[in-house]
């Protein structure tokens, strides 16, 4: 299945920005108020985001839930100083998750310094547990989980949810250049290899698709 | 100018649709496709296969019991943090209530109603006793 195509659109036009922006106005106060339909409506459109970015940082099911929740307390305690003006609420919700994941990343590794840090893990070997691995899937999943943070969320935000690369840099808090630049990064790593590791495939799914332009 | 190491710059990222690169790039990268498909046409054919093997390694939805964890931490979290003035407002109506039905009396006559009352009949009496000094 291919990925949902989404087109660059031009910049949304005044009228829908400012529909878009009194919706969340809206909802935020309406979450802030204690209503319960505000504060489902709001679950529903963010956690799939927040869920998303928490598995694909973390890569553990249990943590993953546990640091959607910890975002989610974050979100009702700060609802009251949402700015509909400079965000939409799902793009302000996946930033305070994406700060969330890394922050718990960040304490991981410094409670594992001064432990023996692991051998870099053999090319060889790592083939193997490839080949085990055996569905594309899963040897899919263990190439993006190998990318670098960033370049992981990057993707994440922009292949797997709908995410525009100008969203993406506000959820992470760089410049478009900087995304463009860190997908460029992470689909050139995984090019090479699962393109290396699945030449067969690649070239299988390559040859439905030549001539299409 | 479109180069092959400009478009293979685009394939990197944003994939093998061209639709979804930038507008301002999307002609000339199409009119250079057109003209170096040799060169140009693997690359986009590699984007696209990438990701078509991307989109089988797309995260799992969240949980039914996540999402409902989630929104009862929500509801408990915010009614918590109502206003204070709204407590005091509860308690204010509170009290006029309490308070009006204090005084309201069994048969529906207030207490306020025997107090005015007795206080006219008070006035009454001491006009009647003047008019009877008067006399």
């Amino acid at each position: 299945m291919r990925p949902k195509l989404r087109v660059i659109p031009g910049p949304p036009s005044d009228a829908r920005q400012r529909d878009a922006q009194g919706d969340d106005r809206a909802l935020a106060k309406a979450v802030a108020r204690g209503e319960r339909a505000a504060i489902a409506e709001l679950t529903r459109r963010c956690l799939p985001v927040v869920y998303s970015i928490a598995r694909r940082l973390i890569n553990e099911g249990a943590e993953a839930e546990d640091l959607a929740q910890e975002t989610f307390v974050k979100v009702w305690r700060a609802i009251d100083r949402y700015d509909a003006e400079r965000a939409r609420l799902e793009t302000w919700v996946a930033r305070i998750a994406t700060n969330v994941c890394l922050d718990r990343l960040r304490k991981r590794r410094e409670a594992t310094l001064g432990e023996d840090v692991p051998e870099p893990p053999d090319p060889a070997a790592r083939a193997d547990a490839l080949l085990e691995a055996g569905g594309s899937a899963d040897r899919v999943r263990q190439a993006v989980g190998r990318l670098p943070e960033r370049q992981r969320l990057a993707l994440e935000l922009c292949s797997f949810q709908d995410h525009t690369n100008i969203e993406v840099a506000n959820i992470l808090g760089v410049s478009v250049e900087a995304v463009e630049s860190l997908l460029a990064r992470a689909r050139r790593t995984l090019k090479q290899e699962l393109l290396d590791e699945s030449r067969d495939l690649i070239d299988g799914l390559a040859g439905a698709h030549g001539g299409e332009s | 100018m479109m180069t092959l190491a400009r478009f293979e710059a685009l394939c990197d990222a944003h994939g093998g649709q061209i639709a979804c690169w930038p507008e301002a790039e999307r002609a000339e990268a199409i009119a250079f496709l057109q003209a170096h498909a040799e060169a140009a046409q693997p690359r986009l054919d590699a984007a696209r296969a990438l990701e078509d093997l991307l989109s089988q390694a797309s995260i799992e939805a969240p949980s039914k019991a996540l999402y409902q964890r989630v929104v009862a931490g929500g509801i408990a979290a915010r009614q918590s943090r109502q206003p204070v003035w709204a407590s005091v407002a509860a308690a204010l109506m509170l009290t006029v209530g309490l308070g009006a039905g204090w005084l309201a009396g069994p048969d529906g006559t207030s207490y306020t109603d025997e107090v005015f009352a007795s206080a006219f009949g008070a006035f009454e009496t001491v006009d009647s006793l003047s008019l009877e000094e008067g006399a």
